[in-house]
């Protein structure tokens, strides 16, 4: 029996979005929760630095939402 | 007894002195007054435990700092209205340097894997949300490592001794133990590094149910074993320390 790499090709594509999409959707969940555990953290300890912390983990959840979005729009 | 009779210039407390001649204040120049020597205000130090760790620590503004000395912006949830913290503690940044390592690698992954060919059968936008996404996880590694490294202090209160850690952002680890149930500490450090850098392991063994609190990996045991004796011996801030 052959197999055409070629036909099997936009079926490996197809496999692939679904598990980009699935695994960017577990990080933008991950990352909900590293801005929660963040602002946790903050509040428990307060220090200088805390608001730039802070700062960081809302831009990694923008960019893991971005990440979500491009690739639905992308792929 | 000779008593002023000019009782509206003179306070009751000022040297009597006999006047005879009527004096115009409105024609007569203004007098010199005599200069009177008055000692100079000399201020007293109380010997307070946070300025005798100041002197034992040194002090650093930095936030990054391994230790921060009487912190005025550092602050803990569990802290009672009016305890004071003396020292905030955090592990010696060379600590740091294994995930930097680490993430410096993970940072030049995507060039190894481009020269590789690896990724070359699939499509440009499919490599682009793979290196996206590479640099995304490399970016959470390296944060994550440095909040559990920030977050992870030692705190010492004019009350008590505290222990605060975070392990992978979910828990929360939160010991304490009160200064008046602190027996013994000691320290260890271990290692070529811990040698050359001088950091190690402070062990406090207490009476309390919490029986030990450790203090990794922290800069210039001594100094801490040090700063924690002047607590101890301290008697003003252990009556008096949460009630002033």
């Amino acid at each position: 029996m052959n197999i055409d790499i070629n036909n099997l090709m936009p079926l490996f594509l197809t496999v692939l979005k679904i598990f980009f999409i699935a695994c960017s959707l577990f990080y933008l969940i991950f990352s909900l929760i590293v801005v929660k555990q963040v602002t946790s953290m903050t509040k428990n300890v307060k220090d200088k630095f805390n608001s730039i912390l802070i700062s960081f983990s809302f831009i990694h959840l923008a960019a893991a939402a971005i990440l979500v979005f491009m690739i639905i729009v992308l792929l | 007894m000779n008593r002023s009779k000019d009782l509206d210039t003179i306070a009751p407390d000022d040297p009597i002195i006999e006047n005879t001649v009527p004096t115009n204040i409105f024609t007569e120049e203004p007098k010199e007054f005599p200069k009177v020597n008055h000692p100079k205000k000399v201020k007293i130090f109380k010997s307070k435990p946070d300025q005798e760790i100041y002197n034992i620590l040194g002090h650093t503004k930095s936030p990054f700092s391994a230790f921060l000395v009487n912190p005025k912006i550092f602050d803990f949830t569990e802290r009672h209205d009016k305890e004071v913290v003396i020292l905030a503690v955090r592990s010696h940044w060379i600590v740091n340097l294994k995930w930097m390592f680490i993430t410096v690698f993970m940072l030049f992954v995507p060039n190894i894997v481009d020269m590789l060919d690896t990724l070359k059968s699939l499509p440009g936008s499919y490599q682009f949300i793979a290196h996206l996404f590479w640099y995304l996880l490399t970016f959470i590694y390296a944060f994550e490592k440095f909040l559990d490294w920030y977050f992870d202090v030692y705190i010492l209160t004019n009350k008590r001794l505290v222990d605060i850690k975070f392990n992978n952002l979910i828990n929360k680890h939160f010991a304490e133990a009160e200064i008046t149930v602190i027996q013994d500490v000691s320290s260890s450090i271990r290692g070529i590094f811990g040698t050359f850098f001088n950091f190690g392991t402070v062990l406090v063994q207490t009476a309390s149910e919490i029986n030990q609190i450790i203090f990794k990996n922290v800069p210039n045991p001594e100094k801490i074993i040090k700063a924690i004796q002047e607590l101890r011996n301290t008697p003003d801030c252990l009556s008096k320390g949460g009630e002033e």
